[in-house]
């Protein structure tokens, strides 16, 4: 029966933006019972397939299919109906609803019906118990970690009959141990014949957990391969040509000290030590939740902190405020550049010398033609890909959206860049270009402090890592003694 | 020459295009509505279309163009400011009593009474920035408090017998020309200068689009917001000067509901009520859609609560056009 008819077919999308084609000619079959992976550099237009078939966007041009029936998406609750789910990469959840609300939430019946709270809670828990996730139905979405809520979503998925999951980079986010609980459920998703789409940018994981590939570029698919497990294959397809091995080391570490922190404490931070020295790259690893954001949030002067001592160049430095600290040579990449990065309504331009304009004009009026050829500089160095330097922020595709805020900080006069989970959403190419680009600025003498949950990407960068757990610093280890099994047994070890 | 025929065509179309892309930004859809307002209106009344009447709109519009012109920057920064009415309104009454009372020669007293706006907009400023108090609360209070302050100032009285010297930027004439239109231009052209050239108008953008991500990317969100307040308030001050030019007198009770009718001009010049979006072209177009509408049901002899209700009608009407063409580009 029906293992012929895809479940979800698109035949011959198109998709336009003002100067951008994001869909063209897009023909492609989703499968029940396969992960199906769909892989592209930033800009390809994965997401903007993945709002097509959500019933987000409308295709200009082609058709969809569902189960071999020709349909029209006129909203998301359309796609809805026909069983269609996303898990986006970024959370939809209610933050101070419970989990059983976000569960129902939508579902609650007429809104003069009166909520039972214990009947949904019993329902709550056995949709819980199918992504095996072990949490009081009554406790609030926001003391939940990443990893929790994101198999909080797959159940509210289950929860409506979804036949057809996609996710949209997942594994943001999430540590090594974390992710396999998620892989393990998408698979137990396909042993019960839903059809999987898994958009991601760690190609080895999405190779390990799919069964058959697409590759887009420009918006258009170049290839579609089924049981392929290579790497290279797949980056080549993606960006034309083969990556030469992603972590450049120009720099060489002095031991002129940039940051000295000593038992920093606070009321997430529970006694943190370390240095970073002049042209070096320090990582931070450690769980989500272990202290590391709060750590650089304290540092740039975000967060207060109780006691401790940080010293920038030898001087006792306490910061006041993120300008007094920029003024001091810092710089701060958060984890989440569209809440805490990027003013998404305005363009690329005015985003990327946002709180640097002054040196760009006179009498506080902005020069455009100085802006402007900042601004050429940025876009080509980092190659992000926007229509134009007036293109609104919010438009551009996750990964060059994080380039932009990037880019913003490699143009200021920092000498200690301050990077929450740099790579989050950046694709294969520009990942080694911004491997690249953190080189050079070391080896010109700038210093990196770096939070980052991808174990490769702290492995292959760090000169030194420093191991956080429970809000505090529990090991440090130079280049020679770092390992994956070291680094993993450090982050995770139980406090005696 | 076929070819550079074709770039050329190419070149305007794209233009065309990116101009129609960017009407949005620049109230294209106020533009559009105050178009064919005009055009209804010239139809229906021979008066309306006629220079005499068109320099009246200017004259009558000009204050609340001043003022609205304010607001644009302070919607644009992700604030509200609900006591301009009252603020003009001690404004006039300060500036009406040093004027005759006082003696003061008209330079000294235009001066000080923008002086007056700017300080009442620098305390509003000070306390929404550095207190964090919400806008909506500081300036809901100050609504009151200013104008129980003008009251009080003047015992409820008018103030009256202000000399023309005083009068002349809401009542002078220059080459036929009414110098209160003069004087809302030069702002105009002034505040779409600052919003689209300099840093502090690059960072009331950013502001009002994401307070966090300007604060962490090192705009001086507080200042910004000070200094968009104290700008707002002292060109409450210069309106004053020219509601006062106009009137002459000073007017405890004056430009009662201005404030709505500024946020009204701001929304339908498409801007965003949350901050970050919208340009002071759009607040122009929806400034004079109000005063038109005035002028042209006045002409035509409808009765002024009438006229409300079409006001109040037209402002939904707008936004709700607005949304529908946004929607339509799913
Ligand atoms: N609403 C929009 N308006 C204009 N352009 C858009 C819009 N949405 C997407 N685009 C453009 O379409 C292209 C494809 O974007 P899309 O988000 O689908 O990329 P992606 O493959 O998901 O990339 P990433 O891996 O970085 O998330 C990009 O060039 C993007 O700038
Ligand atoms: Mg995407």
């Amino acid at each position: 029966m029906g293992d012929s008819t895809p479940f979800v077919e698109l035949r011959g999308v198109t998709k336009r933006f003002p100067g951008v084609t994001a869909a063209r000619d897009v023909s492609i079959s989703f499968f029940r019972g396969k992960v199906h992976a769909l892989l592209g550099e930033n800009g390809a237009g994965k997401s903007t397939l993945v709002k097509i078939i959500s019933g987000i966007y409308a295709p200009d041009d082609g058709q969809i299919f569902f189960e071999g029936h020709p349909v029209r998406l006129h909203a998301p609750v359309d796609a809805e109906r026909h069983g269609v789910a996303v898990v986006h990469q970024h959370r939809t959840l209610v933050n101070d609803l419970t989990v059983a609300e976000n569960l129902f939430l939508g579902q609650l019946g007429p809104c003069w019906s009166v909520f039972r709270r214990a009947n949904w809670n019993s329902r709550a828990k056995e949709l819980l118990a199918t992504v095996e996730l072990d949490v009081d139905p009554s406790t609030p979405v926001r003391d939940l970690s990443p990893a929790e809520q994101q198999l909080l979503e797959i159940a509210r998925a289950i929860g409506r009959n979804a036949r057809f999951i996609i996710f949209d980079e997942p594994t943001t986010s999430l540590t090594p141990p974390e992710c396999e609980v998620l892989f393990a459920q998408i698979r137990s998703l396909r042993e019960r014949g839903l059809a999987i789409v898994y958009i991601s940018h760690d190609l080895e994981h999405a190779l390990a957990l799919s069964d058959e590939i697409t590759v887009l570029r420009d918006g258009a698919v170049v290839a579609h391969e089924v049981g392929l497990k290579d790497v290279e294959t797949v980056v080549r397809h993606m960006i034309g040509r083969t990556l030469d091995a992603g972590y450049p080391r120009t720099r060489t570490a002095s031991n002129d000290e940039v940051l000295y922190v000593s038992d920093l404490r606070s009321s997430r931070l529970n006694g943190v030590d370390l240095q970073v020295r002049r042209s070096e790259i320090v990582c931070i690893a450690g769980l989500v939740g272990s202290g590391r954001t709060e750590l650089l949030r304290a540092i740039f002067g975000l967060d207060r902190f109780e006691v401790g001592d940080i010293r920038l160049k030898g001087s006792a430095f306490t910061p006041r405020s993120p300008r007094h600290s920029i003024d001091a040579g810092l710089g701060f990449v958060s984890e989440d550049r569209k809440q805490q990065g990027l003013v998404l309504e305005l363009g690329v331009s005015a985003n990327l010398v946002l709180g640097n304009e002054r040196p760009l004009g006179r009498l506080g009026f902005i020069s455009s033609a100085r802006e402007k050829s900042l601004v050429q500089n940025a876009i080509q160095s980092l190659r992000i890909k926007a229509s134009s330097p007036r293109t609104q922020v919010g438009t551009l595709s996750g990964g060059n959206q994080q380039k932009v805020v990037l880019g913003r900080w490699l143009a200021r006069s920092t000498q200690l860049l301050l990077i929450d989970e740099p790579t989050v959403g950046i694709d294969v190419g520009a990942r080694a270009e911004f491997y690249r680009l953190l080189d050079e600025y070391a080896a010109a003498g700038g210093s990196c402090l770096i939070v980052s949950s991808d174990l490769t990407e702290v492995l292959g960068l760090a000169d030194r890592v420093v191991v956080m757990r429970d809000g505090a610093s529990v090991a440090e280890m130079e280049r020679s003694e770092m390992n994956r099994e070291n680094l993993l047994r450090a982050m995770t070890t139980v406090a005696a | 020459m076929s070819t550079s025929v074709v770039k050329e065509s190419k070149g305007t179309g794209l233009s065309l295009r990116s101009l129609l892309m960017k009407s949005d930004a620049f109230g294209g859809t106020a533009l559009a509505a105050l178009v064919i307002i005009c055009l209804v209106l010239t139809v229906l009344e021979p008066q309306f279309f006629t220079s005499s009447n068109l320099l009246n709109v200017g004259r009558q519009a000009a204050v609340l163009v001043i003022v609205s012109c304010g607001m644009t920057m302070i919607i644009l920064s992700g604030n509200i400011d609900l006591s301009v009415g009252s603020a003009l309104a001690l404004c006039a009454v300060v500036g009406a009593s040093l004027a005759t009372a006082g003696g003061l020669d008209a330079v000294s007293t235009i001066g000080l009474v923008i002086a007056l706006g700017a300080l009442i907009g620098a305390v509003k400023g000070a306390l929404i920035a550095w207190a964090g108090i919400n806008s909506f609360i500081v300036t809901l209070g100050m609504m009151t408090v200013l104008r129980g302050a003008a009251l009080t100032f003047t015992g409820g009285y008018p103030i009256a017998g202000v000399p023309d010297d005083v009068r002349y930027l809401g009542f002078g004439i220059v080459g036929g020309f009414p110098v209160p239109l003069i004087v809302a231009s030069v702002v105009f052209v002034a505040v779409a200068l600052l919003l689209s050239k300099t840093v502090l108008g690059r960072h009331i953008y950013a502001v009002g689009g994401n307070e966090t991500s300007s604060h962490i990317a090192g705009v001086p969100v507080a200042w910004t917001k000070f200094f968009t307040f104290t700008i707002s308030g002292a060109l409450c001050g210069l309106a004053a000067v020219v509601l006062l030019g106009r009137l002459g007198a000073g007017l405890p009770t004056s430009a009662q509901g201005l404030e709505l009718d500024a946020i009204a001009a701001v929304i339908l010049g498409g801007a965003s009520l949350f901050g970050g979006r919208g340009s002071v072209f759009g607040t122009l177009f929806g400034a004079l859609i109000l005063a038109v509408l005035q002028n042209g049901l006045n002409l035509l002899g409808v009765n002024s609560f009438i006229i409300q209700i079409l006001s109040g009608t037209i402002i939904i009407l707008a936004v709700l056009l607005d949304r529908v063409r946004a929607g339509s580009s799913r």
